[in-house]
């Protein structure tokens, strides 16, 4: 483990019953880092966020979440719990609160996490000049919101907290090719900015690895392999990894 | 049939002060459906304890109408705690078998109630003695009547600035739209969840409280047709919708007031549920209701 690490899970397994739905799973994420958790359907990618994120407590294993000089166990804490600690997390659908505008959207980001209203506010003026379109359609209802805007919305009300790492699962779920563009794009920029680093369970490999630092590829519940992007978009066991499952 | 004006304009005076009430009761009702998605079936009994409360602070020597008005909201708020703890909680994500328990929660209460009383109707206290006013010479109310609207509308307005304003109101707000999101933004859904039945017993006791004291009695059952009222309220608004209770609630007492006027008591369920029944064949998702959420309760 280096000194950058910021989020670590150690031989994590999640069970739903008597059925694993992945195993012994190693993953690290450094600071300053854009991790990819890449895998076919049923891979068990989403079981391992869900359980690093807290939504499912996992069978066996660690998580272990460095924040400057305090490192936290979180594995079975519940995710208000690591919400409050600076992990935020994303979900892959129904990712807005449909019957409360824009504006409310983001003020709930921050509403139980920052005790500064006044700086609340001043952050989620912050992140409209980021997310343009979400101040054009502050007063809209979320649910009126395209899927693309929708996980805009959802990005920039993780952000309002300021949290120390960011945990999306599948964000390009639903995008158009360009809309897609544009949220990665804002993933980086979110990362070269703000310093938030960010683990993304992928499905789209090929957007997933252009923005990434490193990946780790998933097959039927066990990690396959990992390395830097770059490495992992020319090895053939990526392409194995899809074709034989 | 020639009815005059003074008189439709009394029935409808009651009919608005009446549904307030149908609106408070039916807003608690709505309040612990929208974090869980599931009906609390003894949010009726729990009105009854509030009422039974009041009556057993006057029991022990308590005097003042509102001071034992506020330990008969105690117990109510009590009750519904423990209906979360023991008819909810153990049975999360089981929606069937929390139905069936909270059934069996008010069917215990009820007769539990009626085992102390020997299932007698009892004589309810009035904070004052009943006078009729006349409004602009055009017709009379009586003064439990404004009583019962003023109540019912504080605590509608108080529960929409609570909901709105307040770190719970909004933490109540975000779990009744996405208990998963409401964790990710740092919501303990656990704790929120009690918080909810607490606040919805507020109401429930009130509620209790209030239609006991409009009819001067109360019995051991009187939670079931109001409970009934609650879920009929809740499903013709659109079920999750807290602006609906309240326009829904309103309607059900102008509707139920004007057949009593009209055509006497036995007309007043025929014509107010008949009137809901044609609204929801009319707009099946209710007034306000989301398309889909009622498939996940019924």
């Amino acid at each position: 483990m280096g000194d950058r690490t910021v989020l670590r899970a150690e031989g994590l397994e999640v069970r739903y019953g008597k059925v694993i739905a992945a195993a012994d799973i190693d993953l690290e994420v450094r600071r300053g880092e854009i991790v990819t958790l890449l895998g076919p359907n049923g891979a068990g990618k989403t079981s391992i966020l869900r359980a690093i994120i807290g939504l499912v407590p996992p069978a066996h294993g660690r998580v272990i979440f460095h924040d400057g000089d305090q490192i936290y166990e979180t594995q079975g804490k519940p995710v208000h719990a690591l919400a409050r600690l600076g992990i935020a997390a994303v979900p892959a659908q129904n990712v807005v609160l449909p019957r409360m505008t824009v504006g409310e959207n983001l003020e709930m980001g921050g509403r139980f996490l920052v005790t500064d209203r006044a700086a609340m506010h001043s952050r989620i003026e912050e992140l409209m000049e980021k997310f343009p379109v979400l101040r054009e359609r502050r007063n809209s209802y979320a649910h009126v919101l395209s899927g693309g805007e929708q996980r805009q919305l959802a990005i920039a009300r993780a952000l309002v907290s300021r949290p120390r790492m960011l945990l999306l699962d599948e964000p390009s779920i639903g995008l158009a090719p360009l809309t897609l563009r544009e949220v990665f794009g804002m993933l980086k920029r979110i990362r070269d900015e703000e310093g938030i680093d960010i683990l993304m369970v992928e499905q789209n490999v090929v957007k997933a690895l252009e923005i990434a630092d490193r990946a780790y590829v998933m097959r039927v519940g066990a990690m396959d392999f990992s390395g830097p992007s770059a490495e992992v978009a020319a090895s053939h066991r990526l392409r194995d990894a899809y074709l034989d499952s | 049939m020639h009815l005059p004006l003074p008189y439709i304009l009394e029935q409808l005076a009651i009919g608005i002060s009446t549904g307030a009430l149908y609106a408070v009761v039916a807003l608690g009702f709505n309040l612990i459906f929208g974090i869980l998605n599931v009906l609390n079936l003894a949010y009726g009994a729990t009105m009854m304890v509030g009422a039974y409360g009041l009556l057993l602070a006057f029991y022990i020597g308590i005097g003042d109408f509102w001071l034992a008005a506020a330990l008969g909201v105690l117990f109510a708020v009590l009750t519904g705690l423990l209906v979360e703890r023991v008819a909810v909680r153990p049975l999360r994500g089981n929606w069937w078998n929390i139905k069936v328990a909270t059934i069996g929660f008010a069917m215990f209460l009820e007769n539990f109630v009626t085992r102390l009383t020997d299932g007698r109707q009892q004589a309810f206290p009035r904070p004052f003695e009943i006078k009729y006013y006349s409004i602009m010479g055009l017709f009379e109310i009586a003064n439990i009547q404004v009583l019962l609207l003023l109540f019912a509308l504080g605590l509608m307005v108080s529960m929409l600035l609570f909901l709105r304003y307040t770190k719970l109101g909004n933490a109540i707000r975000v779990t009744a739209q996405s208990p998963e999101i409401a964790q990710c933004l740092g919501i303990d859904v656990k704790r929120v969840t009690i918080a909810t039945f607490a606040v919805s017993g507020i109401l429930a006791g009130f509620g209790g409280i209030l239609n006991a004291a409009t009819f001067s009695s109360v019995y051991p059952f009187v939670g079931q047709a109001l409970g009934l009222k609650a879920i009929v309220i809740l499903i013709v608004a659109g079920l999750g919708n807290t602006r609906g209770c309240l326009v829904v609630g309103v309607i059900l007492g102008i509707l139920e007031s004007l057949a009593v006027g009209m055509g006497g008591s036995t007309y007043r369920d025929l014509v107010a549920y008949g009137g809901m029944v044609a609204i929801l064949i009319l707009k099946p998702h209710g007034l306000f209701g989301e398309v889909g959420r009622i498939g996940r309760v019924v």
